[in-house]
């Protein structure tokens, strides 16, 4: 198929646009279709896949038609049938024809395409730069396997290794055999740990059946025990019983007999003797009340006797009272009245002294003319700051002045000292020269002593080629023998060495068949009897001489003693021709049993016989050929004998050869350096005469070293001294400018402030002598009197107050004696005439003593009125009580008391027997069965040591049936647990479930498993096979091409069995091999174009090939590169149609310097950015 | 003349379990667990509910080689409850059951009627005027005819035939006890109440002539509703007969024609749709869908390539749709255009491989010498994994055709694409 001419009728950036593949009728061959943007060229690209495989769902060229607008197409050629065609937008009838726009069946390119699908189409019938880098990266990872290099190449997979270790990977992580834990096995476990899960809680039918039978056993030997138990408990209580009622019964019997001795008596009633007790008691208690009340009434008698109350005291209670709150008042004022007047006389002291201080012997009412008002104060005060700050200012203007002053002093003799700087232009314009031209010098050593590194190790690798040299120049004295010289012994040597080895050969197989056939005669048992031909040769001549003995000896008379008597051997001439008749006979018949046998001998001598003459001639034809070889060797040493070097075999000096090229390519650098360096040496002397002529017009001296290091050094430091100079000179000048212009403004100043402290003097003057004071006093003085004055008057006013206030105190404590002088002498004369506060004090102690005796009387007083009641009650009821005594007795029929006691004593007793009788009756109706005379009844005849025996019996015997019902139990319950486990559960049932789903996906995963193993094997079988089929042709091809796209940096492609796997390697044009990863990244991708490119023309024979797209594959490629592969693709294109996309205007340069190779350039239109 | 309702259900297979899921994050796996107790449990429910006269159960209750006992108690405990509510359970044994250890040692209720092996029984009520008659698998294959030695019918009575029989041989399932349909419909019944097959299927209707199919399905081939039968009885006629679902989970086959898609995601919105469709027609029910993809496609490559990945989108899709839904595999039947076009690929890429593996999977000699030497790796595997669906096994020749045609694809699939995915 061709592409005749593409149609952009609407799609992407262009419309109506028709690129015209045609030239005169034809269109084959390389056609460049030039896009100078980018986007133009894709687009076009784009529009390829989708006239011939339609456009894509969300296109991404709709940005200028719109989708249902979209057409593009193409007319094509295919087997001289030509059609043309639009494609729109669509599912299905999206092919239309050019001419009347007639849906086409969408199947219809289908034919032209090869079935070719959009992916192969663009797999295997175009190339663009990202999969000729990864097919060049392919090249790399396959590491050369060739399988798989020709494979990729051939059909533009080019990352066939991926897809190879995907399915490795995949059947690896599923399952090896190696790995126990992981994938398939891992499941494989888990599944049989669920399956032995299900069978541990899964419970048979059988175990079921067993547990319920065991458990059905256990109820019924339960029932039996129990019934069997409930027997011997009946015995057990009566026994029991009898065992409680015969000791009653025995007691019983006792009580009735003594109940016989209080046959008469009729007992007193049951409470007589608590009533008597009752009141006895009460009798006892009042007596002892009685006589305590007596001892208190005579105690509280003698405590009121003993308290006395003082008259007069309690009469003036109130006066007393006031008296003593008064008293606080007046001892405080006493103390104050001290306190203030010593606190006067040192006020008054103060003041004296203050007014000393002004004036010696002042007085107070004198200084009343420094009382100021407070705007006379501040007009002084005011004045008194003033004159501190015009003082102050012009004491600062004089001290700038003299500042000033001493530093013009300074700069004026540092500025006469100073050095004068010289004129140092030309000096720096040669620095600046040599320093532009950087560090000559290092740079000139850092050369030289490479260069004689480099010197010795060439001179090293040429005696290591084996030269005897002490200079490296003498090699090119030396006459070395050339390549082809060489290449014509490596084939003679060749020759003779594949001759001998022929020979030698051919001398093995020969001394192995005569070793062979040796064996096979010793082994043969007929061989050792001498049967062969020539015995029977020899055997029937020996005959025949004696037959003609016998014949001339029969019929000549010949005397049988004549004849050879070797031959007779000493016997008579006919038993001589029986024994040799005999052996002839013997031999051919034994020949004739054996005939098989005996031919194989005879051929095997035979063949010995030859094998032998065939060796001795190939021990000839070697030994003559061995002469040859040492001849041939002779001369070949004797080439050599003039290098002077130890000549290896032609092959190993063919590398020594190559290996010397490469060693005089290094020689040459190193003469390059060598000049290099010396044109060095002359640019740093220059230099250094520049610079000595500069520096010595500066100086006179001589600067003593021609070192370029040093003079540039030196310089520099010149030109930095004479700069430093200048530029200090100027800084002295500006500043002695500066401080005269200073010095005249601070004289200014000081003028200024004279002036205004004169104006001060006189306003001060004036102002002081107006208030008294002296006219030459001093602000300080003047401030200071009236601030001392100021004081004085404030302590002139407290010592007024304190006066007031000590004749205030004064008054007020006389008032107070006087009234308690008084007082006293009314209520308590003793205390008259002591001190007012001891006997205020004492007065009132001997009153609160009085008021609490008063309170006490009164309440003993009480207490005795109350006791007197309480006794006379007491003695009353006590008479009440011993009659009631009385009363009692007579009723009880008794004279006394006592007589009562002793008749109660033996109701007691009575009442005791009868309860006893009645409570032994009850405990017999409670332990025994029945009423009280069955119970007696039923123990009659029983004998209580009897029964007792009977019931240790029937205990035992109940004990055992208790464990054995005990055992029973446990077994029931045992049972019981075991069945109520199996309840139904669907516990195994669940997990069967689970044991399911990990079958499911152990299948699941076994399938991908197998699956992923088959793939991989069809995959490397296919792979082979493509090798065995395509690699030579492919190769030849890729051979051809290879060259070409290298420009001959490579000589070809070859596959090297030097590893363990045969590899594809690029072959140097000295024969070196080179493995993918040992070339440059843009070798190995021409590598895979030639191949690529090879595999292209061989898939085309024959077949109407598919047109070819390149795609812009030549973007990192130099000029030469490019032109090569543009060739190639030109050679190539005239087995299919090629179309060379490029956006690279270069590219077209190329091409048209080429020639030959129509350009179509799509419109340069600006794209609209469809984000 | 008397009016009750009966329940004829069959094949119960209780506790055996569901094959061919596996689990995925998302899947309903709580909810199958234990499905052939919940459907029996809806089965018992519905005959409390709809208040029957008395359940038949028309064999194949336990499988036959589940060796747990506790299923049998638990069989018993619905028996119980069946009782409590006054209702009657006629049971014949299947062949399962007859092969079942667990059947021989458990006592039923006294609801419950196993009828006898050696010969048929009748069960009379005079009182509804009805017979059951009935004969259970003395083995776990019987061979001959039991229909022809039931007892003739009880006059004026309905009567109900229980049989376990495949009647005149069924796909897929053993040929037990055969008889004809003829032997059945002659016999003069009202009710022949079937078991054995697994699908619901209404032989004749006069008489009537049923398999009501088993109460779940429980893998791929048993697709659609299962349940029981519903039979009401009117003055002395059976006036209806009801199917009614029992089953917890369903299985449907979804088979989508990939002809006319294109891309991936064309397939996989088909699907979408169908598996929408089938989910409106059983709401409220926890779905196995198996997807069968056909037809000859573009996007086949693009699908092959990661059929696991595709399961996950299907899978995906499966649980947006709904949350009980279950992919349970997919089943790759698509066709490339490629190959159908029949358009010679002379030295194309795709045409040696495939043309290698179909001569791989068409010569015997070569598929006996691929399953020896995956013969280490099935030697692996424990024997019951290596049995497939239907007949199958992993290491015949029938799976390892198969397992060389998906190979083919995986390798073509990935080679179309540059393999430079």
């Amino acid at each position: 198929m061709k592409f005749k001419k593409l149609m952009l009728k609407a799609f992407g950036p262009f419309t109506d646009c028709d690129i015209d593949l045609e030239n005169d009728g034809e269109a084959d061959g390389l056609h460049v279709i030039y896009g100078p943007n980018e986007g133009g060229k894709s687009s076009t690209l784009r529009a390829i896949s989708a006239m011939l495989f339609g456009i894509e769902r969300s296109p991404q060229d709709n940005f200028i038609h719109d989708n249902p607008q979209l057409r593009v197409g193409a007319e094509i050629s295919n087997a001289g049938e030509s059609i043309a065609f639009l494609r729109k937008k669509g599912n299905r009838a999206t092919l239309l024809s050019a001419k009347d726009g007639e849906v086409l069946d969408d199947n219809c390119l289908n034919s032209h395409l090869n079935g070719a699908t959009k992916e192969m189409f663009f797999q295997e019938h175009a190339i663009d730069h990202d999969q000729l880098l990864a097919g060049g990266k392919a090249l790399m990872a396959n590491k050369g396997d060739v399988g798989q290099s020709l494979f990729s190449a051939g059909h533009g997979v080019v990352n066939l290794q991926n897809l190879v270790d995907k399915l490795q990977t995949g059947a690896d992580a599923l399952y090896t055999a190696r790995k126990k834990k992981e994938g398939i096995p891992a499941l494989i476990k888990e599944y049989k740990d669920i399956k032995k899960d299900e069978k541990t809680v899964s419970i048979s039918t059988s175990q079921w059946t067993k547990i319920d039978k065991e458990y059905r056993n256990a109820e019924g030997r339960s029932a039996e025990v129990s019934k069997q138990r409930k027997t011997l408990e009946q015995e057990k209580n009566r026994l029991e019983a009898l065992e409680r009622t015969i000791p009653l019964i025995i007691n019983r019997a006792h009580l009735l007999e003594t109940l016989e001795e209080f046959a008469d008596f009729t007992p007193v009633a049951m409470d007589v003797r608590e009533r008597r007790k009752d009141i006895e008691a009460k009798i006892t208690n009042i007596e002892e009340a009685i006589s305590k009340e007596q001892i208190d009434i005579d105690s509280t008698e003698k405590q009121i006797a003993k308290i006395t109350i003082p008259d007069g005291l309690l009469d003036n209670s109130s006066s007393i009272n006031e008296i003593h709150q008064r008293l606080g008042s007046y001892k405080d004022a006493k103390n104050d009245k001290i306190g203030l007047e010593s606190e006067k006389l040192s006020i008054e002291n103060l003041i004296n002294e203050l007014l000393n201080d002004i004036e010696t012997g002042l007085r107070l009412e004198e200084a009343q003319r420094f009382k100021l008002k407070s705007a006379e104060r501040s007009e002084i005060s005011e004045l008194s700051e003033q004159f501190v700050e015009v003082e102050s200012a012009l004491k600062n203007s004089n001290v700038q002045l003299k500042k000033l002053k001493t530093k013009r002093t300074i700069n004026e003799k540092a500025l006469a000292e100073l050095e004068t700087a010289k004129e140092i232009g030309l000096l720096k314009r040669e620095l600046g020269n040599v320093t532009r031209k950087g560090d000559l010098q290092v740079k000139l050593k850092k050369d030289e002593a490479q260069l004689n590194t480099k010197k010795k190790q060439l001179l090293n690798d040429y005696k290591q080629l084996g030269f005897k040299l002490t200079e490296v120049e003498e090699v090119s004295s030396i006459k070395v023998p050339k390549s082809s010289n060489i290449k014509v012994f490596q084939t003679k040597f060749g020759e003779l060495k594949g001759e001998l080895g022929k020979e030698s050969d051919n001398a093995n197989r020969f001394e192995e068949e005569i070793g062979k056939l040796k064996e096979a005669l010793q082994k043969s048992s007929i061989a050792s009897e001498e049967f062969g031909k020539e015995d029977l040769a020899s055997a029937r001549q020996q005959r025949q001489t004696g037959w003609k003995a016998v014949l001339s000896s029969w019929l000549e008379g010949k005397e049988p003693d004549k004849f050879d008597p070797e031959y007779l051997n000493g016997l008579p001439l006919q038993a001589a021709y029986e024994r040799d008749l005999n052996k002839a006979d013997h031999i051919a018949d034994k020949r004739f049993d054996n005939a098989e046998a005996i031919a194989k001998v005879d051929n095997s001598t035979q063949l010995l016989e030859a094998a032998k003459s065939n060796l001795a001639s190939t021990n000839e034809k070697m030994e003559s050929l061995e002469v040859e070889q040492d001849a041939l060797q002779e001369r070949w040493l004797s080439l050599w004998k003039e290098t002077g070097v130890d000549a290896d075999n032609p092959e190993a000096m063919l590398q020594w050869l190559s290996r010397l090229e490469m060693t005089n390519d290094k020689s040459r650098d190193l003469q390059d350096l060598q000049t290099d360096c010396e044109q060095q040496k002359v640019e740093v002397s220059t230099c250094t005469k520049r610079l000595l002529k500069a520096i010595n017009e500066l100086s006179s001296e001589d600067f003593g070293s021609d070192d370029l290091n040093e003079l540039v050094t030196y310089s520099g430091e010149l030109v930095e001294n004479n700069e430093r100079l200048q530029s200090e000179r100027r800084r002295l000048e500006n500043q002695l400018h500066e401080i005269s212009e200073d010095e005249t403004l601070q004289r200014e100043n000081v003028r200024e402030q004279e002036k205004a402290l004169e104006q001060w003097e006189s306003r001060w003057k004036t102002l002081i002598v107006k208030h008294g004071f002296k006219a030459d006093e001093t602000t300080k003085v003047v401030t200071g009197i009236l601030e001392q004055s100021r004081e004085i008057f404030a302590k002139e006013s407290d010592l007024n107050d304190k006066l007031a206030r000590i004749e205030q105190i004064g008054n007020a404590n006389e008032s107070f004696e006087k009234e308690l002088t008084t007082l006293l002498e009314l209520a308590a004369p003793d205390l008259v005439g002591i001190s007012p506060i001891e006997a205020s004090s004492k007065l009132h102690e001997i009153f609160e003593k009085a008021k609490s005796d008063r309170t006490e009387k009164k309440a003993l007083q009480e207490v005795l009125t109350k006791n007197d009641i309480t006794l006379k009650q007491e003695k009353a009821a006590l008479s009440g009580f011993e009659n009631s005594l009385e009363k009692l007795c007579q009723q009880q029929g008794c004279a006394s008391s006592d007589e009562l006691r002793i008749r109660e004593g033996k109701s007691d007793e009575f009442r005791e027997l009868k309860s006893k009788i009645s409570n032994v009756e009850e405990k017999l109706i409670s332990t025994g069965r029945g009423n009280l005379e069955e119970i007696i009844k039923a123990a009659e005849g029983s004998i209580l040591e009897d029964v007792e025996s009977d019931l240790i019996d029937i205990k035992g015997s109940f004990e055992t049936s208790e464990i054995d019902k005990s055992e029973i139990d446990q077994e029931i319950g045992l049972r019981r647990s075991q069945l109520s486990e199996i309840d139904g559960s669907d516990n195994a049932a669940k997990l069967a479930d689970e044991a399911e789903v990990l079958i499911t996906r152990l299948q699941k995963q076994s399938a991908e498993y197998i699956t992923l193993t088959i793939a991989l094997k069809i995959l490397n079988e296919e792979i082979e096979s493509f090798r065995k089929e395509n690699e030579t042709p492919l190769l030849t091809r890729a051979n051809e091409l290879f060259p070409q796209l290298t420009q001959n940096s490579f000589a070809g492609l070859e596959i090297s069995y030097e590893g363990d796997e045969p590899m594809l390697v690029g072959v140097r044009q000295n024969g070196r091999h080179v493995p993918p990863e040992g070339m440059s990244d843009g070798t190995r991708d021409q590598m895979f174009l030639a191949l690529r490119l090879a595999a292209l023309e061989i898939g085309i024979e024959g077949a109407e090939p598919l047109p070819f797209i390149v795609d812009d594959i030549l973007i990192q490629f130099d000029d030469d590169r490019a032109r090569a592969t543009l060739r190639v693709l030109k050679e190539v294109s005239k087995k299919t149609q090629i179309l060379f996309f490029t956006h690279q205007a270069r590219h077209v340069e190329l091409v048209n310097e080429i020639g030959g190779i129509p350009v179509y350039e799509l419109p340069d239109r600006e794209m609209i950015s469809v984000g | 003349m008397s009016t009750y309702k009966f329940l004829h259900a069959a094949d119960l297979h209780i506790d055996s379990p569901l094959r061919g899921l596996d689990k995925y994050d998302g899947a309903p796996v709580d909810e199958i667990r234990g499905a052939t107790r919940a459907a029996l449990e809806n089965l018992v429910s519905l005959a409390i509910e709809e208040k029957v006269e008395f359940v038949i159960l028309a064999g194949d209750i336990y499988d036959g080689t589940w060796p747990d006992h506790n299923t049998g108690l638990y069989f018993i405990s619905q028996m119980t409850a069946l009782k409590q509510a006054g209702i009657n359970v006629y049971i014949v044994s299947g062949n399962h059951d007859a092969e079942s250890k667990i059947t021989k040692k458990l006592r039923y209720p006294d609801n419950v009627t196993v009828f006898p092996s050696k010969k048929p029984k009748t069960i009379k009520n005079d009182e509804l005027e009805y017979s059951i008659h009935g004969q259970s698998f003395a083995d776990s294959s019987v061979s001959e005819n039991l229909a022809v030695g039931y007892p003739t019918p009880t006059k004026n009575h309905i009567n109900i035939g229980i049989l376990h029989t495949s009647v005149d041989g069924r796909e897929g399932h053993a040929n037990y006890a055969p008889c004809t349909l003829r032997d059945l419909t002659d016999k003069g019944y009202d009710y022949w109440a079937l078991g054995h097959i697994h699908k619901r299927e209404v032989l004749s209707e006069d008489p009537y002539v049923i398999f009501p199919g088993n109460i779940q399905g429980r893998h791929a081939r048993e697709t659609g509703k299962k349940g029981c039968t519903l039979v009401s009885v009117n003055d002395g006629n059976i006036v209806a007969i009801e199917h009614r679902d029992l089953d917890v989970l369903r299985w449907f086959g979804c088979e989508v024609d990939a002809s006319g898609l294109s891309t991936r995601q064309e397939v996989l919105d088909e699907i979408s749709l169908r598996i929408e469709k089938i989910v409106d027609d059983n709401p409220d029910m926890i779905l196995a869908l198996r997807v069968r993809l056909v037809g000859n496609s573009e996007a086949h490559y693009e699908i092959v390539r990661d059929k696991e990945n595709f399961f996950n989108d299907c899978c995906a899709i499966g649980l947006g749709i709904s949350n009980s839904i279950w992919v349970e595999k997919i089943e790759h039947k698509t066709t490339t255009v490629i190959e159908s076009t029949g358009v010679a690929m002379d030295k194309e890429i795709l045409s040696g491989i495939q043309e290698r593996a179909n001569q791989r999977a068409d010569s015997e000699e070569a598929l006996a010498l691929l399953t020896e030497e995956l013969s280490d790796f099935h030697k692996r595997l424990p024997p019951e994994l290596l049995k497939l669906e239907g007949d199958d096994s992993l290491n015949d020749s029938v799976a390892i055709k198969r397992f060389i045609m998906d190979a083919k694809d995986l390798i073509s699939s990935h080679l179309a694409d540059g393999a430079s995915q």
